[in-house]
């Protein structure tokens, strides 16, 4: 889209990487030499140089996608106007736009800083302001003084953090959280691959499109409404499919505890999710599908492929870089935590397994006013969070694959 | 060479695709036809239980005689839940909140995605990576809690309305859909005389009506259901969206089968009510969404492309 923005982006983010870690390290040996406090500074000096570091691995992450993008765009227009037998210069009106002197572009195209006027406002007070809070975590436990008045906590500010580790509650939430998105990983991920391949061999054109509309509907209602209609296919005493186990198995047999026992909860968390977002997933597969050539499919039939030989030969490999690219973007997802999802799902007995993250961030955030504990905790997460997607998406750059970001 | 001899042998006729078709390739459809209807079936399955149940007399249910076709018909449940004020109250409230949440977000999204898409534009970048940085990183639970509390926003309607206006990705599928509309038209556009507004109200928004059908059904259907902000943020009953109504109703009943199940209370009653409630909330999207179908897929596909 810009020029170049690429690889200024990249020098910008090492130097920016550079002289982070050099000012933490200055900033340690005078701290030091100034006070002798040698843990504080050590702490300290840390946390600014990985501040830094990951700022800037943020920025050349940008700078590769953009660098990527140009290329890639670069190339594409280039390869297009070769066919098209065009070699000279594309138009040149963003070269007299870019000379333009401030006082006329301004009065010719300031209506856009205009239009963004809303947006940013919106932007700097609903998602930058509010990052001010984010110092709470370092801080003693208190709302109601100014900020910048509360003093550090216990342990040079990371009190909550020692805290919760120790806590059995939060070890809980973080193991819970990696369970439950592996479970969903390993069970989920799949799902709508096969489901598209399925839809990819159906032959009948109306049918296919019925099926479709009703396979994306699940993704249209809400966890709550989930809740409500789970509840009552699964209960113990009244679900359908218990009153159907009574049936086949007699009246004696002990129900299937699908919502009641922790372990069998896990599972009917995990089903439920295939069946609200399995249909909704395959769309993006079966857009990349549209794309596979069919003389591939007929070139295999000739040879003698059968149905499975060319789903396998052909169907596959050509969805290949999105079933890569989901994969890595679902693996840097891997400790976020959905909050409806859990929280209308859960009950009394399972809490055990149930309790995610967002939900502890909730629980002991909001209803018990443990606001530093809980605003450190979501700061770990969100931090984690940040360092896995942006490893996540290096790594599907660097297998040639374009990541998200 | 052999599936082509075989299909020779048995009249074989070419199917849409180009494909071979002989007596084995249709069995083969019809087997998967059957399994895409057996899945279509279990997608369907939790509803159709809901609405039998919702449909069906109390007594049948106490007896568990419901499955998917409803016993003693009648429809006692739906009135007494339009008779319910709070309820139809709450369905009202949230529509009505969905419907201006949808526009207010739009006309935010399109403000905010239509200058990024001039490449000239002077602080395009910082305002991109100051835009998408918030996509990957948020303050968090507590410090959005704490923003409400201190702009004194908690209880209020705009909690609900102003800190999810702007969904980054939304806007990254609407500016990728800009881009996709030729450069060419701008430049005559701008040479007629036409300035930025002009060129957006009068080319830009007519060409990208199905990205705003489709932006405004993700829109619509996160507003209606979300709940999330609206159990942090409001207290007050009457600012209840549909969603926090429902859970509520349908928590009471999940602590109820909990103690059930510790032997303490009995079912609850009102079960057919409870199942009606759930219904309401649910008509209004199944009426929406498969009108818009087609503009969605597409809308999603170049979110995945693009994004």
């Amino acid at each position: 889209m810009f020029k170049n923005t690429g690889s200024k982006l990249r020098t910008v983010a090492k130097w920016l990487g550079f002289l982070g870690v050099l000012g933490a390290l200055v900033w340690a040996v005078y701290t030091i030499a100034n006070e002798g406090d040698v843990v504080n500074a050590i702490v300290t000096a840390l946390a600014a140089a990985a501040g830094s570091l990951l700022v800037a691995l943020v920025i050349h992450t940008f700078g590769d996608m953009a660098v990527n993008d140009e290329t890639r765009t670069a190339l594409a227009v280039k390869a297009d106007r070769e066919a098209h037998g065009i070699f000279e210069e594309p138009s040149k009106a963003p070269k007299t736009v870019r000379r333009m002197s401030w006082s006329i572009y301004m009065r010719r195209y300031g209506t856009l800083y205009l239009l963004l006027l809303l947006p940013i406002i919106f932007f700097l007070v609903f998602r930058y302001y509010p990052m001010q809070w984010i110092a709470l975590a370092f801080k003693k436990n208190d709302i109601l003084t100014p900020l910048w008045q509360v003093p550090l906590a216990k342990n040079n500010g990371f009190e909550w953090f020692i805290k919760a580790f120790n806590m059995k509650s939060f070890r809980t939430a973080l193991s819970n959280t990696l369970t439950l998105n592996l479970m969903d990983l390993i069970c989920g991920f799949p799902a709508p691959i096969i489901l598209a391949l399925l839809l990819n061999e159906l032959t009948f054109k109306r049918f296919k499109k019925v099926t479709q509309t009703i396979l994306y509907l699940p993704h249209f209602l809400s966890w709550i409404i989930i809740s409500g209609l789970a509840t009552r296919l699964l209960a113990d005493t009244d679900g359908m499919l218990n009153i159907l186990h009574r049936q086949i198995a007699g009246s004696g047999a002990s129900a299937l505890p699908f919502l009641s026992n922790p372990s069998w909860w896990r599972w009917t968390y995990i089903v439920l999710g295939i069946w609200k977002e399995a249909g909704w997933g395959t769309i993006i597969y079966l857009a990349a599908l549209t794309s596979i050539s069919p003389e591939l499919y007929e070139a295999a039939a000739v040879d003698g492929a059968g149905r499975f030989r060319r789903m396998w030969h052909v169907t596959l490999p050509g969805l290949r870089p999105t079933i890569v690219i989901l994969l890595i973007m679902r693996l840097g997802g891997i400790l976020g935590s959905e909050f409806d999802r859990p929280l209308a799902m859960s009950n009394k007995l399972v809490t055990d397994v149930s309790n995610v993250i967002s939900i502890y961030v909730y629980n002991y955030g909001l209803k018990s006013y443990q606001y530093s504990l809980a605003t450190a905790v979501g700061l770990f997460q969100s931090v984690v969070g940040v360092i896995l997607l942006v490893l996540a998406n290096t790594f599907a750059n660097r297998m040639g694959e374009r990541g998200i970001m | 060479m052999s599936i082509v001899k075989e299909a020779n042998r048995s009249h074989a006729a070419k199917g849409k695709d180009g494909m071979i078709r002989n007596t084995q390739t249709r069995i083969a459809d019809w087997i998967i036809a059957i399994i895409c209807f057996i899945i279509m079936f279990i997608c369907l399955l939790p509803m159709l239980n809901v609405l039998a149940r919702s449909l069906s007399s109390a007594t049948a249910l106490q007896r568990n005689e419901v499955m998917l076709w409803p016993k003693g018909w009648n429809l006692d449940a739906y009135t007494s839940v339009l008779g319910n004020a709070k309820y139809v109250h709450s369905l009202w409230f949230t529509a009505l909140l969905t419907i201006g949440c949808t526009v207010f977000s739009l006309f935010m999204t399109i403000c905010c995605a239509y200058p990024l898409t001039y490449d000239h534009l002077r602080g395009g970048k910082f305002l991109n990576i100051l835009i998408l940085f918030t996509m990957y990183f948020s303050a968090g639970t507590i410090p959005h809690y704490l923003l409400m509390k201190n702009l004194n926003m908690l209880d209020t309607l705009w909690c609900m309305v102003l800190p999810g206006c702007i969904s980054v990705y939304n806007m990254i599928v609407m500016r990728s859909f800009f881009f996709g509309i030729p450069e060419s038209l701008r430049e005559a556009a701008e040479i007629d005389g036409a300035g930025p507004l002009r060129t957006l109200v009068q080319i830009y928004l007519p060409l990208s009506l199905p990205i705003i059908a489709t932006l405004a059904l993700f829109y619509a259907v996160g507003r209606w259901n979300g709940f999330s902000d609206a159990l942090m943020y409001i207290k007050k009953e009457e600012l209840f969206p549909i969603q926090l109504y429902l859970y509520n109703v349908l928590q009471n009943t999940a602590q109820a089968e909990a103690a059930t199940q510790e032997g303490f209370a009995t079912p609850g009653v009102g079960e057919t009510i409870k199942m009606a409630t759930v219904m309401f909330a649910t008509v209004p999207i199944l009426v929406v969404y498969p009108w818009l179908q087609r503009y969605f897929i597409a809308g999603m596909t170049i979110g995945a492309v693009k994004g």
